[in-house]
């Protein structure tokens, strides 16, 4: 994903716990700006649902596409 | 979500499904998804991994959590719409649909905590513990 430029700066003290993660090291910023923007590939996919149930990215797709709202879950 | 829920049939009307996501494992948002009636699915990121892929992780609370938005996706894989929010506003589900069809890219936010929402949040702390476990 892109990034706004000037958000490195600010990710230096908002930075997730990469050994946690089976990923390479990347900055995570607050900064609400840097996030998927309009026009880029969306990242794939693949998750159990509250079933258990596994669900891609392509099998969600509607006819026009898919409305994925990301919540804070409970808390 | 409610409000999606009451807005499915017109997402479906206009080509569009709908899901959620958050760090809650099956356990703790299949109760969710019974008690708001949804039935669109509910996927489920314990490890984090989707989030920070997405750049929608905030690291900051409670363990880790999903930074609040909505992202349409359309059929190219591509981002077609996103909403990314505060802790404390919401895109609404109108306001989506109207993008969706070409109105406005940035609609109103409603503002989302009240009273109710901190009572929630307390009752399901006490009920389930403050933290989602990283698998």
């Amino acid at each position: 994903m892109r990034k706004r430029a000037g958000s490195d700066a600010r990710a230096s003290t908002a930075v997730a716990r990469p050994q946690d993660l089976n990923r390479p090291h990347r900055p995570v910023t607050a900064d609400l700006m840097a996030v998927p923007t309009i026009g880029d590939p969306a990242p794939d996919l693949t998750l159990p649902d509250s079933t258990g149930a596994v669900r891609r990215l392509d099998d969600l797709l509607g006819e026009r596409g898919l409305v994925l709202i990301f919540y804070r879950g409970h808390w | 979500m409610a409000e999606f829920q009451a807005r499915l049939p017109g997402f479906r009307a206009a080509g569009w499904t709908v899901a959620a996501l958050s760090v809650d494992d099956p356990g703790r948002s299949q109760p969710v998804r019974e008690r708001l009636g949804l039935e669109f699915p509910i996927l489920c990121d314990p490890s984090r991994a989707t989030l920070v892929a997405w750049d929608l992780f905030n690291p900051h609370e409670h363990g880790g959590i999903a930074v609040p938005a909505v992202i349409a996706i359309d059929r190219q894989h591509r981002i077609a719409h996103r909403w990314v929010e505060s802790t404390a506003t919401r895109v609404t589900a109108d306001g989506v649909l109207g993008a969706l069809a070409g109105g406005a890219a940035e609609p109103e936010r409603r503002v989302r905590v009240g009273l109710g929402d901190f009572a929630m949040a307390i009752a399901n702390t006490l009920q389930r513990g403050g933290k989602t476990p990283r698998e």
